[in-house]
């Protein structure tokens, strides 16, 4: 049960990185790594030892921000020690797998199956066949149920993906929902009682100890824990049409569903990351991440994000400036990026910028707010901000015309983002990019064309606006993605959109816009119809997960690495109808699979708002 | 020679030229990685530095040759533009306080004018090769064959010397130099490794490791490394 802690040799290593690209991403030793030494681990029989996985490259995992806040709040704890692993390149996973070398974390290079607990971040549902790979790669059987006589490690995941727990209930030993701070101390701290009872008992001398009865004790203790759903206590029933009967608790002593969401109350109580991990190689969002809320109050009826991290909850301006100004010196980085859902709704905003320019090398230093809303009241920071480097503006309208931003309820008329734009332009502004979704419900032709009416528009007041130098520099960059329902929306009934249809808007609109000043981009809408069936998975969609990893599915949010029809294959091959999760209205009153979760939003408010949906949709045909 | 004393100091820049190791896993870094780790570690010394100018200012900071990927470093050299003075034993305890563990300053000597540029000023490299079990007299011969044998004229001339050392089962080879000549037809280290790997092979030896080991500056018939240079008054080459 005490395993002996296995580590790979730097000379294993050396040979294993022979050749391989960007070996920079397997080395560690970055500034600002926190977790115990090997000798201090050694010599603290009940540490508990957590590896914080993220199921991409090492550049898009330490982007993230969640795995900086974990990694603070375990090391700081004398008793834990966090290490970070992230999903290998193919290359190196090729490497890997001919030399039989298992999965090793960053830090002390410590094989994944000698931590007590391996926690994945699902960021989102792309993710998931990553996730069995790594587990895969590090000699762990991907089943939950067949690593039962084994307490260790203790597989996990959360995420925001994770809000539907089902797509990885066969995986995982349980999932956390929600914010992850609070929870992270008390799992671990359960871990470690659990460890220091049982040495006790064997000590004892008790006899043999049933690993299987131990497991389901300490999952048992876990599962008390707010925000934690441990699959194998539930079962869903299904009906003959394959919609959900019900989800039952296999057990009298078992937590009640649903289960109810972590929150973090205070924000306040826990900083923003100030000695954060310095990567030694560029990562996709190099740069000082500075959260300023959490939440955001909009409602957009798509979003996800905007329902499962309510309530909005504001960190106080004063620390955020101390924390600013202390991160950018602690890190030496040149740019602070303050990040939120909706930033320009944070009321203090041009306190906070104020006063953060006046305490830094502006000159030097670059401020970034991804999610800005322009209007007239904040252009001023935003040309302060921009100072000189005018990269490019970004908008959101998602929807072409103002009938269907009704629907979806995307609070911004045309006039507010011609408005916005012309301000832009005036300031100087000449690129700008724009986001649109389409397969909307209620979408029809004239909502397809109001995107390209919409382009012209804009361009036919960057000509009043710029002179004839500046327009001709002039670009609209045009991104489409294909909506996908996602749980806990008001959308998350909504049938989505055919394949074929959804290309035909795409060809639609790349034939009618101005290709002398717009730049289109898509995403597949092939990639989104998997995403969808996804995240509104339930068990039956767990194996099919299963099905495409083993069939070599990874990396599915990269294009060039997604197989479409590898996908198809694995539903076909299980006689799961991806039709059934994608291309369905579900019933109003069916059981959802995510039913098992309480997000903190009630149901009568999302059937509420879908009604209104239904009727704006229905009203203006 | 120019006595330091008699030079004025130019006021508003400080100028300190420094050495590094670049080992273990480190020698992964590309040359890039390591300019980006060093400018934060600057900047989170706190020091008062000079930027280039333009929308995106950095650190000026020059650093001497990029060796290959896979190739560890006892001799890297970094030349940085302060605004502000400092004592170079705290300065090297303050940068080391601020780099992650596997780059270390070894040590650094203040410049009052502006040092010639690392790169072009390099005369010689001294790399040193760890060679597995064998003969070394068996070795010698072997590269001796090898350099006799070379189709590549110019890697004659790019060798400065070289010669064994160690009784033990490791052999070093050193003084493999590269000289920026006049023509520019320098064998460049990338291919005397892979040559070198490949008659090693050959002939039944492995390499063990290859590691760069000082940068030398050849001045009146003497080989001074980049800080002795400055150490000894000279700033530029050909003062």
């Amino acid at each position: 049960m005490f395993k002996t802690l296995k580590t790979l040799s730097y000379k294993r290593l050396e040979n294993l990185l022979c050749g391989v690209e960007k070996p920079g991403r397997y080395i560690g030793h970055e500034f600002g790594t926190g977790s115990k030494s090997l000798e201090y681990i050694s010599g603290n029989e009940n540490m508990v030892l957590a590896a914080l996985a993220f199921p991409d490259v090492y550049e898009v995992g330490m982007s993230n921000l969640g795995i900086q806040i974990l990694y603070e709040i375990i090391n700081k704890n004398p008793g834990f020690s966090a290490e970070r692993v992230f999903a290998p390149w193919n290359d190196f996973e090729d490497r890997l797998r001919s030399e039989k070398v298992k999965l090793f974390s960053l830090e002390s290079r410590l094989f994944l199956d000698s931590f007590d607990l391996i926690g994945f971040n699902a960021a989102h549902e792309m993710l998931y066949t990553n996730i069995l790979n790594m587990l895969d790669l590090s000699g762990i059987d991907i089943r939950s149920q067949n690593r039962r006589s084994n307490v260790f490690p203790l597989v996990c995941s959360g995420g925001s993906s994770c809000v539907n727990p089902w797509p990885l209930s066969k995986f995982m030993d349980f999932l956390v929902i929600g914010d992850g701070e609070d929870v992270i101390v008390k799992i671990l701290n359960e871990i470690k009682d659990f460890k220091v009872s049982l040495k006790d008992a064997l000590r004892k001398n008790m006899g043999t100890v049933n690993r299987k009865l131990l497991k389901k004790e300490l999952l048992k203790k876990i599962s008390k824990i707010e925000g934690i759903f441990v699959p194998e206590f539930y079962k869903i029933i299904y009906k003959p049409d394959s919609t959900v009967k019900k989800i039952r608790a296999l057990g009298n002593d078992i937590k009640k569903l649903p289960v109810r969401k972590a929150s973090v109350k205070d924000l306040n109580s826990y900083s923003n990351v100030i000695t954060r991990i310095i990567p030694n190689i560029r990562t996709v969002h190099d740069r000082l991440n500075i959260e300023i809320m959490r939440g955001c109050s909009r409602g957009c009826r798509f979003c996800q994000a905007g329902f499962i991290y309510r309530p909005l909850r504001n960190r106080k301006v004063k620390d955020l400036i101390q924390q600013s100004v202390r991160g950018l010196k602690a890190s030496g980085y040149d740019e602070i990026s303050f990040t939120s859902l909706s930033s320009s709704d944070y009321r203090q905003l041009p306190e906070l910028i104020n006063s953060v320019i006046s305490q830094i090398d502006f000159e030097r230093i670059s401020i970034s707010l991804p999610s800005m809303r322009l209007d007239s009241f904040n252009v001023d920071i935003m040309e302060k901000l921009m100072s000189g480097r005018k990269t490019g503006l970004t908008f959101a309208p998602e929807a072409g015309s103002q009938r269907l931003r009704d629907i979806i309820k995307k609070d911004l008329t045309e006039q507010n983002l011609l408005d916005s734009i012309g301000i832009a332009l005036s300031k100087g502004w000449v690129k700008i990019k724009l986001y649109f979704m389409v397969g909307l419900p209620g979408e029809r032709d004239e909502d397809i064309d109001a995107i390209t009416e919409l382009l012209n528009k804009i361009i036919d007041k960057a000509r009043i606006i710029l002179s004839g130098k500046d327009f001709s520099r002039f670009q609209i960059s045009v991104s489409i993605n294909a909506f996908s329902p996602k749980p806990f929306t008001p959308m998350q009934w909504a049938c989505q959109d055919s394949i074929e249809s959804i290309n035909k808007k795409i060809s639609r609109i790349n034939s009618s816009i101005p290709k002398k000043y717009v730049k289109l981009n898509w995403t597949s809408p092939s990639k989104s119809r998997i995403e969808c069936v996804l995240s509104r998975g339930d068990t039956r969609v767990s194996d099919v997960i299963e099905y495409a990893f083993r069939s070599g599915a990874k990396f599915d949010n990269w294009t060039d690495k997604f197989n479409y029809d590898l996908w198809i294959k694995s539903f076909n091959e299980l006689d799961v109808d991806h039709g059934f999760y994608s291309e369905r209205e579900y019933g109003i009153n069916e059981i959802l699979p995510w039913d098992a979760v309480d997000i903190g939003i009630s149901k009568s408010y999302y059937t509420r708002e879908y009604g209104i949906l239904k009727i704006k949709k229905d009203q203006l045909r | 020679m120019i006595e330091e004393k008699n030079l004025k100091p130019d006021r508003d820049a400080f100028y300190i030229r420094f050495k590094f190791f670049k080992i273990k896993e480190f020698k992964y870094l590309s040359h890039l990685d390591v300019l980006n780790i060093l400018s934060r570690a600057l900047l989170r010394m706190g020091m008062q530095l000079k930027f280039s100018c333009g929308f995106n200012p950095k650190p000026r900071i020059t650093l001497s040759s990029p060796i290959p990927l896979g190739v560890e470093s006892y001799g890297e050299y970094c030349d940085i533009e302060l605004k502000e003075d400092i004592e170079t034993e705290k300065f090297v305890k303050l940068i080391n306080f601020n780099l992650p563990d596997l780059l270390i300053v070894k040590k650094a000597r203040k410049s009052l004018i502006k040092p010639q540029n690392l790169m072009s000023q390099i005369d010689l490299v001294l790399y040193e090769f760890k060679i597995g079990k064998g003969s070394t007299d068996d070795f010698m011969m072997i590269f001796e064959d090898f350099l006799q044998q070379a189709q590549n004229i110019s890697i004659k001339k790019s060798l400065y010397s070289y010669n064994i050392s160690g009784s033990s089962s490791f052999k070093i080879l050193g003084y493999t130099n590269i000289v920026p000549g006049k023509d520019n037809t320098i064998y460049k280290f990338n291919n005397f490794l892979q040559d070198l790997k490949i008659i090693m092979n050959k002939s039944g030896f492995k390499l063990n490791s290859a590691r760069k080991k000082e940068l030398y500056i050849l001045k009146d018939g003497n080989l001074l490394d980049p800080i002795e240079i400055l150490a000894n008054g000279y700033i530029h080459k050909n003062q």
